[in-house]
């Protein structure tokens, strides 16, 4: 898994990873906005409710690709080291919410009122995700 | 619904409009990552790091193995004085 990594980034895993992992931690912002939009909480002469919110389900599907791609990159590369145990947490947490998420839009149904409360959850679990790996090589 | 401020165009292009300025995050996330990590790739900055560090390392030994050897061969004179 090491070696296949390796040979995909041309031996740049970390600086691949930062760079898909901040890709996602910015569309996560964005998606917050989409759906203030698509819950009527922020109202834009140029963006309709329903536009908004179907540009944050095709977004969103994206994001969720994205960071299993970094999830793998993190785990075949990097293991699970007991100096990032944070990170390992807020990553964990992180993918547990989104895909609890993703069961409410899609199955549970009767969740839904969670589900402000759920995106607001993966945005910040994102970030802090985000801020205990990547950033520490960006400043 | 009445409240509604007026909107322009459709929803594909309200859509469409809303996956550019995704791309355009995308892009610009991209560049600015790119700009800030540099061209040396941070597996090579460890490497060349770690490099220096067997270097320094390698240094103090030989420091310490110069160090004993000087004051083996004062021992020694001592002992051939000793002798004689």
């Amino acid at each position: 898994m090491e070696e296949f990594l390796l040979s995909l980034t041309r031996g740049n895993v970390s600086e691949v990873k930062i760079v898909l992992a901040t890709v996602v931690a910015l569309l996560a912002a964005y998606q917050v906005g989409l759906m203030a939009v698509g819950y009527g909480k922020l109202q834009l002469p140029f963006l309709r409710p329903l536009p908004a919110s179907k540009a944050h389900r095709a977004i969103g599907d994206s994001i969720v690709a994205v960071t299993l791609v970094v999830a793998v990159m993190c785990v075949g590369y990097f293991g699970f080291e007991d100096d990032e145990a944070v990170h390992i947490l807020l990553a964990s947490a992180l993918l547990a919410v989104l895909a609890f998420k993703i069961l409410v839009v899609r199955r549970l149904h009767r969740l839904g009122r969670f589900l402000p409360a759920l995106g607001i959850t993966v945005f910040l679990l994102f970030w802090a995700t985000w801020l205990s790996a990547a950033v520490e090589h960006l400043i | 619904m009445a409240d509604d401020p007026p909107r322009k165009g459709g929803t594909a292009p309200q859509l469409l409009g809303s996956l550019l300025v995704a791309a355009l995050i995308v892009a610009a996330a991209i560049w600015a990552v790119t700009a800030k990590l540099g061209p040396t790739s941070i597996a090579e900055q460890e490497a060349a790091q770690e490099q220096s560090e067997e270097a320094e390392e390698a240094e103090e030994e030989a420091q310490e193995a110069g160090e004993e050897g000087a004051g083996g061969s004062e021992s020694g004179r001592r002992r051939r004085g000793r002798d004689r």
